[in-house]
C-alpha cells in the first residue's frame, strides 16, 4: 500500500465542539459491539482530542469482571480492531477512565448499585451527573433495561441523561410501537438516540451536502428530470455465524427497513429548514408518510424476496442459505429483498424508487443511482448505439464518492457521442480514510445532537411502508415458492422482472 | 447567506437589589413562573468583565449572544468611572426562544457595577454568587492585566479565561502576557484565534491533495499582510504555521516605513532557511475587528514544487499579493471576508468547548519565541 504523507497543516485544525464531561455506561460491555466498535471508536476520538479529559466509561454486563480485566479486554479490542494504541501515555490516561460493573438486566437492585457507583464516579472524575446509557445488548433486553433504568430514577433528568438504542427497533410495526411506548414512559424523546450506523457514514452525510449545499442539483431533483432511482446495498458475505439472529430478521428487517430506508429518505426528502435534529427528522417523516409499495394488491409487482442457493464466491463453492449451519432447511427468511416504492407528493409522483439488498452478491457495494430522463430528441448518434441516460451515482462503499455519467463528443470528424464519467473520490481528494460511522454518532450523542439519529415516529412510519410485504411473507407457505438465486449473482429472475415490467433494468455494478 | 438567529425574551426587566439579596430575588423570579412555562437551566457560570467604555446597548447584545447559545448564570462586572461607593447589583432572567419547545429554558443575569477600586474587593462577594459545581468562564473584555489584584482574583475564580486579542492595547507585550499565563498552567481561549480558522483551513486545503503534500516542506518564504493597528492575528498565524512545519525563529528585524514591515528568519527541517515578512497595511475602514489578515503568500525557491500559493481577502489584499508575477506563478485562493466573526458570536462557540486548545497553545509558544528575538 502506498503510504500517503500526512498534511502537517491539517493536524489538530478541526475546531469543533467537545462534549461536556460525562459517564458513558455501556450495557453489553462484554459483547462484540463494545469490543470491536464502540470502545475503539471512542479511543479514536480521544486520539483526535475530541473528548473531555473527564470522560468516563462504565462497562456493564452480567459477567463478574474486574475493572482491570475490563481494561485489558478493551485494550485488546483497540489493538485488534482500530489503528492501535499509539502513545502509551494516552492509553493510560484513557484506561484510567474505564470501569466495570456487573449487573443482571432484570434485577432492579443491581441498577440502584450501578447508580450509586456512577454517583461516586461523578465526585471522583468531575462528570457532573451527565450520563449516556448505551444499550449494546440483544433487543430482547431493551424493554427490561429501559424500564429498570426508569424505575431506578437513572434517566429522569432530561437535561443530563441520554439513552442510546441499537437497531432493530422492534420487529414489526406493532412491536416497534410497544417499544416506543416503553421508551416514552421512561423518558423524553429528546433523550433517545436510536442509532442507525448508516447515518454516520461520510458519504451518507455527503448526500445532504450534495443536495443542499449546491445550487445545481436541486432544480433537477424531481419528476420533471429524473426517470427513476435505484438504491443498492449488496453484501458478498453469507449468513456466517449469525444464523440465530438472521433467521429471526432476514434482509427486510436487517437492512431494508432501516439502512436502505435512511438512504431513501435523504434522497427523497424536501429541503429541511435547518440542520437541527427536528427539522431534518420532520422532513424524513413527511417523505416516508408519502411513500408506499407501488402495488399492494399484487405484491409481486412491488416486492420480491429470495434466498441464495449454492454457488461460487471468489472461485470457491459456497453453500446455499438453507444449508448454512443453524438455518432451518425449510426457512422462508429472505436473504434478498427488492422493493419498488412510489412517493405520492408533488416532487416524486410517477418516479419509482427501486431498493434492493442481499447477501452473497457478486460485489460488496452500496450506492444510490439517480437516473435522469432521456433527452427529448436525439441529435447525435451514440458510437456504441446505446441509449445513454445521465446517471448521478453516489457511492457509499467502496471507493466513496460521486460520479456523473454524461455524453461527450468522440474525437474525430464525425459528431458521434460516447458516455464518459466525471468522478469525485473521497480518498483521492482528501487523502484520508473516512472516519468510522460510530465515531461520528457517539460524538454527536455525547454532544446532544440528535440530527443523525432516528425518531420514534420515523421508525414507525418506516415499518408501515413495509408492513404489507412483511405480513404476506410471514404467512406459512410452501418453501419451494420462495425464489432462489445462485450465490455470486445479482439476484433472482423475479427481481429482474420487477424492473423489466417498467421498461428498466437493474444496474450491474 | 442566511444564518439562524434565536430570539431572547426577558422574564423580568433588570431590577436593582442589594448584593446580599441577589439569590433571594432570583428565587422569586423562578417561583413566579411555573416549571411548565419557564425552566431554570444553568450549565455554567460566566463572569464578564467589561471596561467602563462599553455602552449598555453593547452589553445587551452580548447578553443576547450568550444566552441564545446556552442557558447559564452570567455575572457581569461593570466598572464605572466614579468614586468608590460600593458595588450595586441588578438581577434579571433571560430565555432564548426555541421553536421546537413550548416551554422556555432560561438563564440568569446578574450585573454588579461599581468603581474599579471597589472591584478589588469583589473576590469576597463572587464565590457566593457562583453556582457551585458548575464550571466558571471568565470573559475578560480588555487587555490582560496579570499581577493586578482584580484580574488575578477573577482569574483564580475561573476554570477558563476568554479574551479577544483584537482588543489588546499593545499587541506584542499583551500576547507575551497571555503566553506567560498559559505557561503557568492557566486555560485560556482567544476569540481572535478563532478568526484565523478560515485562513488556516484554506491554507491546509491547499496541501490536502496527496500529490501536493510533500510541497509543504519546500515553503521557504511567507508574506503576511494584516490591517494596521493590531498584529496579534498575523503573529498567531505565523506561530501556527511555524509550529506545524517545525520552523524555529532565529532572527528578527524591523524595516519600518508605511507598512511597518517586520522580517523574521526561521530555520526549518534540513536547515532550510525560511524568510517571513509581516506587513501592516493601512485600511480606510477596517470594520469592527482591527488587525484582520488580508493577504498571505507562500513561496518556494524550488521552482519544481507546487508550494506557491496566495490567499487573500478584499481587493487590496489580493492586488498586493498578485503583484510582481504573483498572479501568474501562484495558485490564488480568495478568502471571503466574514462579517459574522464578532466577539459575541465567537464567544457562543467558545462556551461550547471544554479543555485546552492545544493548537492555539503550541502556536502561541512560537509567536512568543518570535517576539523574544
Amino acid at each position: 500500500m502506498v503510504q500517503i504523507l500526512e498534511n502537517p497543516l491539517r493536524v489538530g485544525l478541526q475546531q469543533e465542539r467537545t462534549p461536556e464531561p460525562l459517564i458513558l455506561v455501556i450495557f453489553g460491555a462484554s459483547g462484540d459491539l463494545t469490543i470491536r466498535k464502540l470502545v475503539p471508536a471512542i479511543y479514536h476520538l480521544k486520539q483526535q482530542r475530541r473528548l473531555p479529559p473527564e470522560l468516563t466509561i462504565v462497562g456493564v454486563a452480567r459477567r463478574p469482571w474486574s475493572h482491570d480485566y475490563f481494561r485489558e479486554q478493551m485494550r485488546e479490542g483497540v489493538e485488534k480492531f482500530s489503528v492501535g494504541i499509539g502513545a502509551e501515555a494516552l492509553w493510560q490516561d484513557f484506561a484510567e477512565g474505564l470501569y466495570y460493573q456487573s449487573l443482571d438486566m432484570g434485577n432492579l437492585e443491581d441498577y440502584h448499585k450501578l447508580d450509586q457507583f456512577l454517583n461516586q464516579l461523578d465526585q471522583e472524575r468531575g462528570t457532573r451527573g451527565n450520563r449516556v446509557f448505551y444499550l449494546a445488548v440483544s433487543p430482547n433486553y431493551f424493554t427490561d433495561a429501559i424500564e429498570k433504568l426508569g424505575q431506578a430514577g437513572m434517566i429522569k433528568n432530561a437535561q443530563k441523561t441520554r439513552l442510546v438504542i441499537e437497531k432493530p427497533f422492534g420487529r414489526d410495526l406493532s412491536s416497534c410501537q410497544d417499544l416506543n411506548r416503553v421508551v416514552q414512559k421512561a423518558c423524553d424523546e429528546k433523550q433517545i438516540y436510536r442509532i442507525d450506523h448508516y447515518l454516520g457514514k461520510e458519504t451518507v452525510q455527503n448526500l445532504l451536502v450534495l443536495r443542499f449545499a449546491n445550487a445545481i442539483f436541486e432544480p433537477l431533483w424531481n419528476r420533471q428530470f429524473i426517470d427513476h432511482i435505484q438504491i443498492t446495498v449488496a453484501e458478498t458475505v453469507g449468513v456466517e455465524d449469525r444464523a440465530g439472529y438472521y433467521e429471526n430478521s432476514g434482509a427486510l428487517r436487517d437492512m431494508l427497513q432501516n439502512h436502505l430506508m435512511q438512504l431513501f429518505c435523504l434522497t427523497a426528502m424536501e429541503p429541511p429548514n435547518s440542520m437541527d435534529a427536528d427539522s431534518l427528522r420532520n422532513e424524513k417523516v413527511k417523505v416516508i408518510q408519502a411513500t408506499r409499495l407501488a402495488d399492494t394488491r399484487r405484491l409481486e409487482r412491488s416486492c420480491v424476496r429470495a434466498q441464495y442457493s449454492a454457488g461460487w464466491m471468489k472461485g470457491k463453492p459456497v453453500d446455499g442459505y438453507r444449508n448454512e449451519p443453524n438455518v432451518n432447511p425449510e426457512s422462508l427468511v429472505p436473504t434478498y429483498v427488492a422493493m419498488k416504492f412510489e412517493v405520492n407528493n408533488w416532487r416524486w409522483q410517477g418516479v419509482p424508487f427501486y431498493l434492493r439488498t442481499a447477501k452473497r452478491m457478486p460485489k460488496k457495494v452500496s450506492e444510490i443511482a439517480i437516473q435522469f430522463r432521456d433527452v427529448p430528441y436525439l441529435l447525435f448518434q451514440s458510437a456504441a448505439k446505446q441509449v445513454s441516460p445521465n446517471v448521478l451515482t453516489l457511492r457509499i462503499q467502496p471507493n466513496e464518492g460521486v460520479a456523473l455519467k454524461f455524453e461527450a463528443k468522440m474525437p474525430g470528424a464525425d459528431l458521434r457521442s460516447r458516455s464518459v464519467e466525471m468522478d469525485f473520490g473521497y480518498g483521492k481528494t482528501f487523502g484520508i480514510e473516512g472516519s468510522d460511522a460510530y465515531d461520528r454518532l457517539l460524538l454527536d450523542c455525547m454532544l446532544g445532537d440528535q440530527t443523525l439519529f432516528t425518531r420514534g415516529d420515523e421508525v414507525e412510519a418506516a415499518w408501515k411502508v413495509v408492513t404489507p410485504a412483511l405480513t404476506a411473507w410471514e404467512l406459512p407457505t410452501d418453501p419451494n415458492s420462495v425464489p432462489q438465486y445462485e450465490a455470486g449473482t445479482w439476484g433472482p429472475t423475479e427481481a429482474e422482472q420487477l424492473l423489466e415490467r417498467d421498461g428498466r433494468q437493474w444496474r450491474r455494478l | 447567506m442566511n444564518t439562524q438567529t434565536t430570539s431572547v425574551v426577558s422574564l423580568q426587566a433588570p431590577k436593582d437589589v442589594s448584593v446580599s439579596q441577589v439569590e433571594a430575588e432570583l428565587s422569586k423570579i423562578w417561583q413566579s413562573y411555573g416549571e411548565n412555562s419557564a425552566a431554570r437551566a444553568t450549565t455554567f457560570n460566566l463572569l464578564v468583565y467589561e471596561p467602563e467604555t462599553m455602552g449598555a446597548a453593547s452589553r445587551m447584545a452580548s447578553v443576547d449572544a450568550i444566552v441564545s447559545q446556552s442557558p447559564c448564570r452570567v455575572i457581569d462586572l461593570v466598572t464605572l468611572n466614579e468614586e468608590d461607593q460600593g458595588i450595586s447589583a441588578q438581577v434579571a432572567a433571560y430565555c432564548p426562544i426555541q421553536k421546537s419547545r413550548s416551554s422556555l429554558i432560561c438563564g440568569e443575569y446578574i450585573t454588579l457595577s461599581g468603581a474599579k477600586l471597589a472591584f478589588n474587593r469583589v473576590h469576597s462577594i463572587l464565590p457566593e454568587l457562583l453556582i457551585p459545581d458548575l464550571p466558571v468562564f471568565l470573559w475578560w473584555k480588555d487587555s490582560p492585566e496579570p499581577n493586578t489584584r482584580m484580574f488575578d482574583n477573577l482569574v483564580s475564580l475561573s476554570n477558563r479565561l476568554i479574551m479577544d486579542s483584537a482588543t489588546f492595547g499593545n499587541s506584542e507585550s499583551d500576547l507575551l502576557k497571555v503566553q506567560g499565563m498559559i505557561k503557568s498552567g492557566r486555560q485560556i481561549a482567544d476569540l481572535n484565534w478563532q478568526r484565523l480558522s478560515p485562513w488556516q483551513e484554506l491554507t491546509a486545503q491547499a496541501f490536502d491533495q496527496p500529490d501536493r503534500r510533500a510541497a509543504v516542506w519546500e515553503i521557504d518564504g511567507i508574506t503576511i499582510d494584516y490591517e494596521k493597528g493590531n498584529s496579534t492575528q498575523a503573529l498567531m498565524f505565523l506561530g501556527w504555521i511555524a509550529s506545524r512545519l517545525d520552523w524555529e525563529p532565529i532572527e528578527r528585524s524591523t524595516e519600518g516605513g508605511d507598512y511597518d514591515i517586520q522580517h523574521i528568519v526561521f530555520e526549518g527541517r534540513n536547515h532550510l532557511k525560511i524568510k517571513a515578512e509581516l506587513a501592516s497595511i493601512p485600511i480606510g475602514d477596517p470594520g469592527e475587528v482591527i488587525g484582520d489578515l488580508i493577504g498571505l503568500r507562500l513561496t518556494a525557491s524550488n521552482q519544481n514544487t507546487d508550494a506557491c500559493n496566495v490567499f487573500c481577502s478584499e481587493s487590496t489584499g489580493c492586488m498586493r499579493m498578485e503583484a510582481g508575477g504573483g498572479a501568474q506563478n501562484y495558485r490564488v485562493h480568495q478568502v471571503s471576508p466574514l462579517s459574522d466573526q464578532s466577539a459575541d458570536t465567537l464567544l457562543g462557540q467558545q462556551l461550547q468547548r471544554w479543555g485546552r486548545e492545544v493548537l492555539y497553545e503550541e502556536s502561541l509558544v512560537l509567536a512568543a519565541k518570535i517576539l523574544a528575538l
